[in-house]
């Protein structure tokens, strides 16, 4: 095993370790301060749940696995399959809608902060409001049952900011 | 008084007692038809018998003087705790007391209160154009009239879920 004898180099070293440590404390902060003045960034799946197996000929995409075993820790379906996957960027100035399929629409509006209004929209009419802060790492999750006992599911989930 | 002596009384007694099955009955009616001795006995036992059920005189208890007062004193308690529950109460107009309102209205209070802080905090079900304001700042606000909303929280998961129940289908 290689070993620093070096008096000179073992100090060099932690030098090293100093400067990191106070670019850790000093820079880190600001940098994610600077982001959080930026825009609000999340992830929006339109994902559908059954007990079926995964349908043949429509296009239909696995989940990921973190969000997977999320939904089956909570939610009785066997299978979760991912219809859609939309970047939904968020400014101060106005809301941001992005179409998850032919018939749901998503509307999030920054209200202030952390805070944030989520709207879902099915066929082109408002069906529900959520006010709520945004909590990284958090799952927002609108749902409900669908044709054939299955179920719909409308995640948004934060992303890490630039 | 001979052995035989001594079972005929004793029978003869049985014989006025009604003791006797309808054999011995007889044979102690046919010693009686030629037995006069027999028949007096008879006719003296069922006098004795006669005599002491209907004319026993009864013999009282004596009540010593002692007794009969602490009975009188118990009346007097007793007949005295009662006037006093009634006057309390009649002070008292028949209205509970502060203390007595506390006693039930504490408990009641702190009851509700937790339920209302569960039911806000855990579970919420939003009828329809209704608003539900959760814990932890979330709000759902229904827009469309056949739409309830139930709002939970994973905290395992790390999920806050809406479950609309509209008959939706995206």
């Amino acid at each position: 095993m290689h070993q620093i004898k070096n008096p000179m180099m073992k100090l060099r070293g932690w030098m090293l370790c100093f400067c990191w440590l106070v670019w850790g404390t000093a820079v880190l902060p600001w940098d994610t301060a600077s982001a959080a003045a930026g825009d609000l960034k999340f992830e929006a799946r339109l994902i559908w749940g059954t007990d079926d197996a995964k349908p043949k000929g429509r296009e239909i995409r696995d989940l990921d696995s973190k969000i997977l075993e999320k939904l089956k820790g909570v939610f009785k379906w066997k299978n979760y399959f991912e219809i859609d996957h939309k970047d939904i960027v968020v400014g101060k100035a106005s809301a941001s809608k992005v179409k998850m399929s032919s018939k749901c629409e998503l509307e999030v509006t920054w209200l202030a902060e952390n805070r944030v209004e989520v709207t879902l929209i099915g066929e082109g009419k408002p069906v529900l409001k959520k006010k709520q802060p945004v909590t990284p790492g958090e799952l927002m999750v609108i749902a409900g049952d669908s044709q054939d006992a299955t179920a719909w599911f409308v995640i948004l989930t934060p992303s890490k900011n630039d | 008084m001979s052995a035989d002596a001594r079972s005929k009384t004793l029978r003869l007694q049985a014989y006025v007692d009604g003791e006797l099955d309808a054999h011995e009955r007889d044979q102690v009616q046919a010693l009686l038809a030629r037995d006069p001795e027999a028949a007096a006995l008879v006719q003296a036992i069922a006098g004795l018998r006669l005599i002491l059920r209907d004319g026993e005189a009864g013999v009282p208890m004596p009540i010593s003087r002692e007794f009969n007062w602490s009975q009188i004193q118990r009346q007097i308690a007793l007949q005295g705790g009662a006037e006093a529950r009634v006057k309390d109460s009649e002070a008292r107009g028949v209205r509970p007391t502060i203390g007595e309102w506390l006693r039930w209205a504490v408990p009641c209070l702190g009851a509700g209160a937790l339920a209302i802080f569960l039911l806000s905090t855990q579970f919420s079900g939003s009828t329809a154009r209704s608003t539900a304001v959760l814990g932890l700042n979330h709000e759902v606000e229904t827009e469309a009239d056949d739409t309830v909303a139930f709002t939970f929280r994973a905290e395992s998961a790390g999920m806050s879920i809406v479950w609309v129940d509209g008959h939706h289908d995206f």
